[in-house]
């Protein structure tokens, strides 16, 4: 380029150019100056904001009151807060770097969930494992496990609960609620015992006046010997066979002899029966009030119907006959006695009111069934009650849901069944029912192995 | 369109037609800052349009083949001024792929406001690339000019050849095809 070439406007021109263009330069030097050190001050800012952040999200992380532990995707321990280093009994600095799954132990299924956390691509979702903290001492501690992705740097968060407490207060609940249901059930004894003490007193009334007559026959037999005695003691002119043999049935005549032994094997038999009728309703009782194991055993469900019915029987004789056709070859259910009585009392009780209230035509009827299903006994309670309008079918298990007049019903009684077959045996029960025409609660508990 | 872009131009407009031809073309372009350009400014491209279009006007050179010029002389300035760009590259066919994925990133970082054009590279084979050119500048001339320069600058034996595509909403739109022999 030959700049000579140019005139000297050419040239100015040129130079007016330059001075232009460095004028434009040094306001785009300032403005980018500007930018930059507002960039600055934004970094500064954001470093700030982070570092607070970061000193927050710390305290939190150490400040929880759940063990929290950072670990890399080959379960590495990168961080851990002092509730984990406490609860692995760890002292300062020595888990970065441990493998969690060494620091736990449990079941094959929990150490499973464990590793499924691990690798590229995690197992990762809302569930939580019950397992063991393991420390160096060897003491283990029952914990519950959650695990979550942080969203950064494939580090994972698990968050490890000490349950012991929560494992002490759950034995104490259970404890509550086995005494809750014997307390109900003496309850249910004390709303029966009227009931049940007419049961006794029929019985009870007619051994009574068995053994009057007994007590008449005794008199009449010991009266007659007493005069068989002073016959053969006499003293004075002997007297003819004949005399003696008139003499003693004309006693025996006067003292109803003959008819009183006529009548008393009778009056034996019904004592004996009337006082076996006694402690069969008492043996029931004292079945039906025992609390029960704790631990669960073998159970007999026809002998726990056969034993509600008798203690229940002066509820429902007056307002439904009660069929049963009850499995001989059923196999016991492993249970708790005192709950499983509690059940059959309990629909018997709401099968007797439906049908109270509805008085059908022809009778009211209770049919008790047992069977065998796969291997599930199987329980069925049908009566011809008022039964279950749609709306409220799926209600009637609620705690507190009462279709009865104010007064009559709690709304406990399904509800403790309902906890009884599925919290308490494992079981299911369902509910089939016509509105006016009756009703059929159908009961599986698992049969007891062997 | 950024300052230094017509800072080159006048470059080789002085070293080919005399700085005189330099002046003339400002002169009849009435550009709104009387050609005074700063190399980080930014500017609007149809300005470099009417001064391509007057210099075409002038020496009778058409429009193409001056850009075409302006991009091998635009590319040689771009190897000395960032030589790592090229250095980074051992070959056409890589460098062609650095352009849209590194070279306009960094730009974009140093001057978000550049309008650049968009270059999607296909390797289809060993010896075949092919670069999709798509930009509202409508300055396919210059960007072919660019990779011929770009081919000499790494002393490939390649061929090119363009095929220009319908527009697409206002945008030229061109394939080029590199071609090793």
């Amino acid at each position: 380029m030959t700049l000579e070439q140019l005139s000297y406007e050419a040239l100015e021109r040129r130079l007016a150019r330059e001075k232009k263009a460095r004028l434009a330069a040094e306001g785009l030097l300032e403005k980018k100056s500007l930018e930059l050190f507002q960039a600055n001050q934004d970094v500064a800012e954001q470093a700030e904001l982070i570092g607070r952040e970061r000193a927050v999200l710390g305290a939190v992380f150490d400040a929880r009151p759940a063990a929290l532990v950072l670990t890399n995707s080959a379960l590495e321990v990168e961080r851990l807060n002092p509730v984990a280093r406490r609860l692995f009994a760890l002292p300062d600095g020595a888990a970065p770097g441990q493998s969690l799954p060494d620091l736990l132990s449990g079941s094959a299924g929990f150490l499973d969930w464990v590793r499924a956390r691990a690798g590229a691509q995690p197992e990762i979702d809302d569930s939580t494992v019950e397992g063991f903290a393991r420390q160096a001492s060897g003491e283990e501690i029952p914990v519950r496990i959650s695990c979550s992705l942080i969203g950064y740097n494939d580090l994972r968060l698990w968050i490890i609960l000490d349950i012991r407490r929560h494992l002490a207060a759950e034995e104490e609940k259970k404890v509550l609620e086995r005494s809750l249901v014997q307390a109900q059930k003496m309850e249910a004894l004390g709303t029966l015992a009227s009931g049940v003490a007419h049961e006794i007193n029929t019985p009870i009334q007619y051994i009574g006046d068995n053994v009057s007559f007994l007590q008449e026959v005794c008199g009449a037999v010991g009266a007659f010997l007493g005069a068989v005695d002073g016959a053969l003691a006499a003293e004075g002119e002997p007297v003819s066979r004949e005399q003696l043999a008139a003499t003693l049935a004309g006693k025996r005549a006067e003292l109803d002899i003959d008819y009183l032994l006529e009548e008393t094997p009778s009056a034996i038999a019904q004592s004996l029966h009337g006082l076996k009728q006694v402690a069969s309703i008492v043996s029931a009782i004292r079945e039906f009030s025992h609390p029960g194991d704790t631990e669960m055993t073998p159970v007999d469900l026809n002998a726990v119907i056969d034993t509600t019915l008798s203690v229940t029987r002066n509820s429902w004789k007056n307002i439904a006959e009660v069929e049963h056709e009850l499995d001989p070859d059923l196999p016991s259910v492993l249970g708790h006695a005192g709950d499983l009585h509690q059940l059959v009392l309990n629909l018997i009780g709401n099968a007797t009111d439906a049908i109270a209230e509805r008085a059908p035509a022809g009778g009211g009827k209770i049919r008790i069934s047992t069977g065998l299903e796969r291997n599930n006994v199987v329980i069925r309670v049908q009566d011809n009650g008022t039964g279950i309008k749609d709306a409220d079918r799926t209600r009637v298990f609620d705690p507190f849901f009462t279709t009865k007049a104010p007064g009559k019903g709690t709304g406990q009684g399904l509800a403790i069944v309902f906890k009884i077959v599925n919290v308490g045996h494992g079981g299911q029960i369902s509910v089939d029912s016509t509105w006016g025409e009756g009703t059929t609660f159908t009961i599986r508990l698992p049969r007891s192995e062997g | 369109m950024k300052g230094i872009v017509f800072n080159e131009f006048f470059g080789l407009v002085d070293e080919t037609f005399g700085p005189n031809m330099t002046e003339t073309i400002i002169v009849d372009a009435d550009l709104p800052n009387e050609g005074g350009y700063t190399g980080v400014g930014h500017y609007d491209a149809s300005e470099m349009q009417s001064l391509v279009g007057h210099l075409s006007a002038r020496t009778e050179v058409p429009v193409r083949d001056l850009l075409l010029a302006f991009g091998k002389y635009l590319l040689k300035s771009f190897s000395r001024n960032h030589a790592n760009y090229f250095q980074s590259c051992s070959d056409i066919f890589q460098f062609a792929q650095a352009i849209e994925h590194q070279i306009h990133v960094d730009v974009l970082k140093l001057y978000p406001d550049a309008e650049l054009p968009r270059l999607a590279p296909t390797l289809e084979s060993e010896t075949r690339l092919s670069l999709l050119y798509r930009s509202s500048r409508h300055m396919a001339d210059l960007a072919e000019g660019l990779l011929l320069g770009a081919i000499e600058h790494y002393g490939d034996t390649v061929d090119l050849e363009r095929t220009d595509l319908p527009d697409e909403d206002g945008d030229q739109v061109a394939r080029f095809t590199l071609r090793r022999r």
